[in-house]
């Protein structure tokens, strides 16, 4: 969920809270301020009425209410009480057609004589039902006005603050590290995406750089490499020439060079790779894979033939691609050889060349490799230490070059499968 | 014959000097960029070869001041970067070869002789050992005066070998140079040893003098 609109969901459930308990108390405040108000203007009017009273002494016999809001009737002599008693009642109210609620103040004054008369004074008050529901009303309409502005605000105001997250995020996406990508620039008013920006690219710089300084480091310790490892296998070479030495002897100088041999084409695999992930093989033409397959495989028939492995090539449509004309060979070649290599005699390997796909399937050991490791650097499922362990890591970071798609299945024989990208 | 060896690693350019003046080669040496200039001004060669990464210099600024000075030497770049684009700025420049380290001494005299060969254009190519005729540009041999019908990669073999005379040749050297670097890990010995085992056949059959010796555990000789 977004973020936008997770924050409206909180919003507005709160809302529904929150303005219901608001309205409560205002409705109680509210109520209590009016009352308040007509219960000070009774007594406001009791006072008057009770100074007319005095001078106009036929104002004490109204025991009717009549226009006037208010009844005195004279009370037999006696002890009463002169406290004001407030009280709520309804009356029917003819302009209305209906009951409404009446406020009435109640209270006992005696006149000069000191006869005492009862004095009652009323007042229409609020009707609270309908305040009720007109308050209820405004406030259905608050709330929705409330959602809908938080909505505009968030969907307007908030879309134009997101957008350099967005770029930020977009930019952590198309990080790759080796490639030398400049991040896009974020103009932002808010300080805090600025920072996050500033930031993220300090951290890809710094990641940039350490990345390169590894490359550097395998270019140039493989480079450094060459030259003793020249000197070494040279050196070798020329003393058995020069020395007469037992069968043993040569045996052993035998085992040295090869592996120094070894550890050269070990030197030359790391190199290459290198080369590859830092793009140094940029020329690019249209490869036909086809011709490409069968002239590789003419390169190969030596060593098939020797080894008796049965080389065959299903061509089911013609498959073009341009890239790098030495990288389109090492990825087949490397892929051949594998084949080869992990084979048994009486073996097989199958090309099946499709418009958009190559498979490239062998015999070999009778069970599944683990495809979540075969194409790391040094990993060997053998312990051959004729492999150097680098065949498939080559064929993967060519790949990663071209965004072709590799992948390995097992049903019976060992299938590599190379998806190229749809033009 | 007269060579030129500028290379900074001493221990290289002793190995390489020692190998060549086995073939009766007369070798010079030079050591960085100034001292490769002053023999280059000095003295003719037949080949040179050239490191590209020397003390106070490059090696392919070198290589266009021999051409500058319209020298007809034969020149290979050795270099321990296995750089296309110094491989190709190279033989641009008019290198003849470009050797990438670390490589073979077999592989080392291969190059220098085909290099001198076609730097001379002198016609008459053909190499010649005991009663084997070989010619490189025809790509054709004969024992005594009958021709020997060879395949590509027998063909290859055998230039090697003759190219390569009483010398020990190491079979990942002898693989590489005819297979590329296709055989470069498995079976090695098996796989240079049933092709080699063709040839000789092939070469008895037709009663060529050469002699093609397995050395226990490195490889090949011929005398």
């Amino acid at each position: 969920m977004k973020l936008q609109n997770y924050t409206l969901r909180y919003l507005a459930l709160t809302l529904l809270v929150v303005i219901p308990i608001w309205a409560g108390i205002f409705y109680v405040l509210i109520l209590d301020e009016v009352y308040d108000n007509i219960d000070d203007d009774l007594k406001n009017s009791k006072i008057i009425i009770i100074r007319h009273a005095f001078a106009d002494k036929k104002l004490l016999n109204s025991p009717e209410f009549g226009i006037n809001k208010f009844t005195i009737k004279p009370l037999p002599k006696g002890n009463y009480s002169f406290k004001d008693e407030f009280s709520t009642s309804k009356e029917f109210m003819e302009y209305d057609n209906d009951n409404e609620p009446i406020r009435t103040l109640k209270t006992v004054f005696n006149d000069d004589k000191g006869n005492s008369y009862e004095l009652i004074i009323k007042a229409s008050i609020v009707e609270e039902d309908e305040l009720l529901e007109d308050l209820f009303l405004a406030l259905i309409g608050l709330y929705v006005m409330l959602v809908i502005s938080i909505l505009a605000v968030n969907h307007l105001l908030l879309q134009k603050i997101w957008k350099s997250f967005h770029t930020i995020l977009d930019n952590l996406k198309e990080i790759k590290l080796g490639t030398g990508n400049k991040l896009k620039p974020i103009h932002s008013p808010i300080d805090e995406f600025n920072i996050l920006a500033k930031e993220v690219e300090r951290m890809h710089n710094r990641n940039e750089s350490i990345y390169s300084s590894q490359k550097q480091f395998i270019e140039n310790a493989s480079h450094e490499l060459q030259t003793p490892l020249a000197i070494s296998i040279n050196k070798l070479e020329l003393f058995a020439e020069n020395t007469i030495l037992s069968d043993e002897q040569m045996m052993e100088i035998g085992k040295i060079t090869d592996t120094l041999n070894r550890l050269t084409r070990l030197n030359k695999s790391l190199l290459m790779l290198s080369k590859i992930e830092n793009q140094q093989f940029s020329e690019e033409e249209n490869i036909n894979f086809n011709e490409l397959i069968l002239l590789l495989i003419e390169d190969y028939t030596d060593l098939a033939d020797f080894k008796k492995v049965k080389i065959s090539v299903t061509e089911n449509d013609s498959l073009h691609f341009i890239m790098n004309k030495g990288l389109a060979i090492a990825l087949i070649s490397n892929l051949l050889k594998n084949a080869l290599i992990h084979n048994h005699h009486d073996g097989f390997v199958n090309f099946i060349i499709n418009k958009n796909d190559i498979t490239i399937s062998n015999s070999g050991i009778d069970f599944p490799l683990n495809s979540e490791v075969i194409f790391s650097r040094f990993y060997r499922h053998t312990t051959t230490n004729e492999s150097t362990g680098l065949g498939l890591s080559i064929v993967k970071s060519i790949i990663n070059n071209y965004s072709i798609v590799v992948e390995y299945l097992y049903s019976n024989k060992h299938q590599f499968k190379i998806i190229f990208p749809k033009k | 014959m007269k060579i030129l060896i500028i290379e900074d690693e001493a221990g290289l350019r002793e190995v390489i000097q020692q190998s060549l003046e086995k073939e009766k080669y007369i070798v010079e040496t030079a050591y960085d960029y100034i001292s490769g200039f002053d023999k280059l001004g000095a003295y003719d060669y037949d080949c040179i070869l050239i490191d590209i990464m020397l003390p106070n210099g490059n090696g392919l600024d070198l290589l266009q001041e021999i051409k500058r000075q319209k020298k007809q030497s034969a020149v290979i770049i050795i270099s321990a970067k296995d750089a296309v684009d110094d491989k190709v700025k190279g033989l641009d420049l008019g290198a003849d070869d470009y050797l990438s380290k670390p490589f073979h001494l077999s592989e080392l005299h291969a190059r220098i002789k085909s290099a001198i060969r076609r730097n001379n254009h002198n016609g008459d190519n053909l190499i010649v050992w005991k009663n084997v005729t070989l010619s490189p540009e025809q790509r054709t041999v004969s024992i005594a005066t009958k021709e020997l019908v060879l395949n590509r990669k027998e063909f290859d073999l055998l230039y090697y070998f003759i190219i390569n005379p009483n010398r020990l040749i190491n079979k990942t050297a002898i693989a590489e140079y005819v297979w590329g670097d296709h055989t470069d890990q498995a079976d090695n010995l098996d796989f240079v040893y049933s092709q080699i085992k063709n040839l000789r056949k092939k070469l008895k059959e037709s009663n060529a003098e050469i002699d093609i010796q397995a050395v226990y555990g490195i490889g090949y000789k011929m005398n």
